[in-house]
């Protein structure tokens, strides 16, 4: 009986081990014959190329780049603009998606109109005629430089995108600290109103210190903002927000959001009527039993579908090369066509995408065992 | 077993087939198939875009037309369009025989890609092209412009260099399809383009309003524009490199698309070889002696091929300039027959 099971187990293990092998051995093949093609017919191949001087620049990166650094970096600084609008679009789509859901699930009929009407229209409509669409109301509509809204003293609208001042260091660790505090601040809330004399004190010291610290920072001197100052055909200095990177973060929240709106309406429909029931024979509110009964079982139906969305949403950042964003695959076409290295350039982008694909799906692993019971 | 036997043996028919892939002449594949297939740009008025019935005219499609009379005897061309960024990788790959797409040459594109241009059809320089309201007469005034590049073109390293020289920055936005490009600068998006200056005429002339654009008179970089081929094949490279030279001698010669006959009766021995009315001119390279007669009665010669496409015959009324015959101060010279 035990040897039966042994040998079974030999057995299995054996057929693993020769399987991975053979597939292993076929890949190693179709590789190497690829690669002495590529060599019969003259073209290069190999990853070296990515140390050669590039020499083209990017209209923005999150990472210090210009055109004299190595193509290697270019594909980094395209990698940080990827992550830059797919995490920004992420947040913005679950809150339109979770706007869009409450809208449905209220019972108010107009409410519930509009948010059908949103997701039918944007739903059914591909997602690069919807980019396009978004980045000619950028360049069309927006006023040009020289007649750009002023929306605050500093900020400025235009079709070269939105400028705003730039804090340096010094207010950013300000901001950070303000942050800490009213973090804090939130979070014992509960027990500074248990005891009760000295804590009014207290409070009253950290709202001043969460309102105070930048403005104080500012006046002594000790921090300043980064202008942004007119020139003669840009707005220099300051941080922007290009209308390539508002046309992808928008036109990709708005995508994305449809369907996790969808998705979270059907998780919270998918909970069983008898929950609020009960909920409500426990005494509890509405508001109440969706957040504590129905809402954590939506959450634990809906997540695998939303970390899909998510994983969409960073393939779909990759359609930025159609309105000018220099996201990876965009700033990976101007080294390809340069160099020529197609195969080598298509193996970084799958490569590329997949490793932050694989690492959100761990996270949302982790987030699953959370909600599992 | 049979089973994973069997798969076994496909998947090792497969592999190996990819290794024994011996190169056909391109010369025969095309005489087999009948047809030429002629990679060609998406649409630029002048160098190669579809007429009302789908056919492609312009300066490329007319030399694509030229080879194929050559082989064939006729212009049977198959035409497809191809974006800059997929138009080598097509060519790598064996989709189309011959890329005509106002294609410059460089060194990387030369000797890393497995290509060669055979032939030059047109000698371009890089420009600029800004509205007139800036009041910019010169790319150095364009101190922290904002320039419009299209992707897959030399445009991109081409123009930072210039820039980088002149001690000047811009910042670039750098866009893939051709009509999202020219459509971000008529809305203003960048306050330049640079591209070839023959496109950016075209750009110009077919603008709304072209006289609120202006070419600034800066020519950045040289642009030779020909057709392309794959490298492997020497033989197919000599029939478009000799077409090409065809074209040009022809003018030389005074032999246009009308008087081939005529030109047919001379008694000059050299005019007598070049025309095949004495053999000679076709065997070298494997066609007919009356190719180059066929290929001037389709298509004409040179001049008449750039002033119908782009020049006094079109829209764009382009000057010969770089691109008259050498006797006439240019850059198209042809070697002997």
């Amino acid at each position: 009986m035990n040897l039966n099971h042994r040998m079974e187990q030999l057995r299995h293990s054996a057929i693993k081990a020769i399987t991975i092998s053979i597939v292993i051995f076929f890949v190693w093949l179709l590789a190497d014959m690829v690669r002495q093609r590529l060599e019969q017919m003259g073209i290069h191949t190999g990853f070296d190329f990515l140390q050669n001087r590039a020499g083209y620049d990017l209209s923005e990166s999150l990472i210090n780049y210009n055109g004299d650094d190595s193509y290697g970096r270019a594909l980094l600084a395209g990698f940080s603009n990827t992550l830059k609008v797919a995490f920004s679009s992420i947040f913005a789509a679950i809150a339109i998606g979770l706007l869009a859901a409450s809208a449905m699930l209220s019972g108010h009929p107009t409410a519930n109109r509009v948010a059908r009407l949103y997701i039918r229209i944007v739903r059914n409509t591909p997602l690069l005629l919807q980019l396009f669409f978004w980045f000619g109301l950028f360049t069309i509509s927006l006023p040009s430089m020289r007649e750009r809204i002023t929306l605050m003293p500093g900020v400025y609208l235009s079709n070269r995108g939105l400028n705003f001042p730039l804090p340096d260091l010094a207010i950013w660790l300000g901001f950070a600290f303000s942050l800490v505090v009213l973090t804090a601040l939130v979070l014992f809330r509960a027990r500074l109103k248990v005891s009760s004399h000295g804590s009014n004190a207290l409070t009253l010291a950290a709202y001043l210190l969460v309102l105070g610290t930048v403005p104080f920072l500012l006046v002594a001197g000790f921090g300043e903002f980064d202008m942004p100052a007119t020139g003669r055909f840009a707005i220099k200095g300051g941080g922007v927000l290009t209308p390539e990177f508002l046309t992808l973060f928008i036109g990709l929240s708005i995508y994305t959001g449809t369907y996790i709106a969808e998705t979270l309406r059907g998780a919270v429909q998918a909970v069983a009527r008898g929950q609020n029931e009960a909920g409500a024979s426990l005494g509890l509110t509405r508001a109440q039993a969706f957040r504590l009964v129905v809402l954590p079982q939506a959450t634990r139906i809906a997540l695998p579908s939303i970390v899909s969305e998510v994983l969409n949403l960073i393939k779909n950042s990759s359609l930025g090369v159609a309105v000018g964003y220099p996201d990876l695959v965009s700033v990976g076409n101007t080294a390809m066509n340069q160099t020529g290295q197609a195969i080598e350039m298509i193996a970084i982008y799958m490569v590329a995408y997949v490793t932050i694909n694989v690492v959100i799906t761990k996270l949302s692993k982790l987030m699953e065992a959370r909600y599992a019971w | 077993m049979r089973k994973i036997a069997t798969v076994l043996a496909v998947v090792a028919t497969a592999a190996t087939g990819f290794a024994s892939n011996a190169q056909a002449d391109m010369v025969d594949t095309i005489r087999d198939r009948g047809q030429l297939v002629c990679g060609v740009h998406t649409g630029l008025v002048g160098f190669g875009a579809p007429d009302e019935s789908g056919e492609w005219q312009g300066l490329d499609p007319d030399y694509c037309r030229a080879v194929a009379t050559a082989i064939l005897g006729e212009p049977k061309v198959k035409w497809v369009p191809l974006s800059t960024q997929a138009r080598f990788t097509s060519l790598q790959n064996g989709e189309i025989d011959i890329l005509a797409q106002n294609s410059t040459m460089t060194l990387a594109r030369d000797a890393s890609l497995g290509l060669t241009f055979p032939a030059f059809n047109f000698y371009d320089g890089q420009g600029l092209l800004i509205r007139s309201d800036l009041g910019v007469t010169e790319s150095k005034e364009l101190d922290g412009a904002t320039i419009c590049i299209q992707q897959g073109t030399t445009s991109e390293y081409v123009i930072r260099n210039h820039f980088t020289s002149l001690g000047i920055s811009f910042t670039p936005v750098v866009i893939e399809s051709g009509t999202e490009f020219f459509s971000a600068f008529f809305g203003d998006r960048c306050d330049a383009i640079t591209s070839d200056l023959s496109q950016l005429a075209v750009v110009r002339l077919t603008s709304d309003k072209p006289d609120d654009y202006q070419l600034l008179p800066d020519i950045i970089a040289k642009s030779p524009l020909g057709p392309v081929v794959r490298a492997d094949d020497k033989h197919f490279e000599n029939v478009v490199k000799w077409t090409s030279f065809a074209l040009l001698t022809a003018e030389e010669l005074g032999i246009t698309q009308n008087n081939v006959k005529e030109m047919q009766a001379s008694d000059n021995a050299d005019i007598q070889k070049f025309l095949g009315v004495t053999p000679g001119v076709g065997e070298l390279l494997g066609l007919n002696d009356d190719w180059i007669a066929d290929v001037i009665s389709t298509v004409g010669n040179y001049s008449e091929i750039f002033e119908r496409n782009v020049g006094a015959g079109s829209p764009l009324a382009l000057k010969r300039g770089q691109n008259a015959l050498w006797s006439d101060g240019g850059l198209m010279y042809s070697p002997l027959f």
